[in-house]
């Protein structure tokens, strides 16, 4: 009996490490992988931003014919194009993303003083394109926040901050809106 | 026993999906029309009903029809991707469900397309959609008309075969909490079962045989390097041996004095069920914002 009950405490403390070691185990997994998600996250973000990159030239040049003065917003949108495609690393690509919203931004603001525009079949389903775009990047840039904010949570709190001190996982930013990207461009036709 | 229901309890609430905010439910869907304004009459809110149920078993895409009175001051995008993602419309593999959301007093309407749907009707086609085929008929108040063409220029685009090029679905290993909710669950009835097994079986030892089978298992399955196979063998076979002794002793002992056995040791259990009926709800599948808004 003697020589049982000792077997059993032997058990409970082997069993115990062998709990520990799991769950050590797979909170670490979990860091790894909302880690990955984030990251999954932005590739989403920047292949929103190339589909909305190889959009734009075929907007300005179904719109440049008919907007002969407006010779200045082509220049941005190009310079920011430009910009955009020369960007090496995540930062600098949304930096320059940032830049391609601004000069699209005006781009649309300024199209709304010709109304002729408005009856081009071309246009009209090139600006559709671009709204769903502008709106897919906004979304993925919403969840975006949701899986950092979730990431974050999870190595700041207790006991998931030990952990994450240890193995060397730290919060992460989350994509702030530009006064003029909080919404995406309304295009109203 | 109360410990296991509690267990169950807080699985039940780390379960509950996250509620995004600023916005509002309509509520759960009851068909592929959910008319929350009441604008659809009976007749067409059926006849529509069973032509996307046919459209559902022919081509495997789910188009819903959401009509909500209000937008309650959010933008039209943004409730329509919440309400997507919260019915789930389209397969959770494919994404390729449809949601066609009319707002009656903010006067503006979207059509938003799951990942997977994006190639079978694009933002130029949905935007083409609203504007010729479903704003002139709400200008002039014809709701359900609108909604029955918009319906019908929907399936008319997915079922047409040219466009349906390749509509790629991302594979994605999903295990969020939930999943990981289920597999312990599981993982706890199963040792339950074992346990029950071993404390009805004479044997004092077939739990360590069990216990150094399952190490052998873990050790190829996860290839799990940490502790060294063996040494997982070696643990879960002494494990098993205790357990078995435990477990038998308390069954024997419950059975000498004719009580039931505590519920580590084989004794009963309480089952639960949820219950159901009606709409099936949708496949779960998840939008990115593709599709394309309109007001009238």
């Amino acid at each position: 009996m003697n020589i049982s009950r000792s077997l059993i405490g032997v058990g409970i403390v082997v069993a115990i490490v062998i709990i520990g070691g799991l769950y050590i185990g797979g909170v670490y997994n979990s860091f790894v992988r909302s880690n990955e998600a984030v990251d999954a996250q932005w590739a989403q973000i920047e292949s929103q931003y190339q589909r909305r990159f190889d959009l734009i030239p075929n907007l300005v040049e179904s719109v440049k014919g008919v907007m002969t003065q407006e010779q200045a917003v082509f220049g941005a949108i190009a310079e920011a194009r430009t910009k955009y495609a020369g960007a090496a690393t995540p930062d600098a690509r949304a930096e320059a993303a940032t830049g391609v919203e601004s000069a699209l931004a005006r781009l649309l603001v300024v199209m709304e003083n010709y109304p002729e525009l408005r009856s081009t079949e071309n246009v009209q389903t090139l600006m559709a394109e671009l709204a769903g775009t502008e709106n897919r990047i906004s979304v993925e840039r919403m969840r975006f926040n949701e899986m950092v904010r979730d990431y974050n949570v999870s190595v700041k709190t207790f006991p998931g901050s030990v952990l994450a001190g240890f193995f060397g996982f730290d919060s992460r930013a989350m994509f702030e809106a530009q006064e003029a990207a909080a919404t995406a461009p309304k295009v109203d036709f | 026993m109360k410990w296991r229901a509690l267990m169950c309890a807080s699985a039940g609430v780390f379960a509950l999906p996250f509620l995004a905010l600023a916005y509002t439910s309509p509520g759960a869907p009851t068909g592929h029309i959910n008319d929350f304004a009441n604008i659809v009459s009976a007749d067409v809110r059926s006849s529509l009903e069973s032509s996307l149920s046919a459209l559902a078993t022919q081509t495997g895409i789910e188009v819903a029809v959401a009509v909500v009175p209000s937008l309650q001051g959010d933008y039209i995008e943004n409730v329509a991707v919440q309400l997507f993602e919260e019915w789930g419309i389209g397969s959770a593999e494919k994404n390729d469900g449809v949601l066609i959301l009319l707002a009656i007093e903010d006067r503006e309407l979207r059509i938003e397309t799951g990942y997977g749907a994006e190639a079978l009707i694009t933002d130029g086609e949905a935007d083409t959609i609203i504007r010729t085929v479903m704003v002139p008929r709400l200008r002039d108040g014809d709701y359900a008309g609108a909604i029955s063409e918009g319906v019908a220029a929907v399936s008319a685009q997915i079922r047409d075969p040219s466009l349906q090029l390749s509509p790629e679905p991302e594979p994605s290993v999903n295990l969020d909490s939930e999943s990981i909710m289920y597999v312990i669950g599981f993982v706890i009835m199963l040792m339950q079962w074992i346990a029950a097994v071993l404390a009805r079986s004479k044997s004092w030892w077939a739990g360590g045989i069990a216990g150094a089978l399952i190490g052998a298992g873990l050790s190829t399955f996860l290839g799990w390097w940490i502790f060294g196979g063996l040494a997982v063998v070696a643990l879960l076979t002494v494990i098993g041996l205790a357990l078995d002794y435990a477990v038998s002793n308390a069954y024997g002992s419950a059975r000498e004095h004719h009580t039931s056995p505590p519920w580590w040791a084989g004794g009963p259990g309480r089952s639960g069920s949820s219950g159901g009926g009606g709409f099936g709800g949708f496949g779960g599948g998840r939008s990115g914002g593709g599709g394309a808004s309109g007001r009238w």
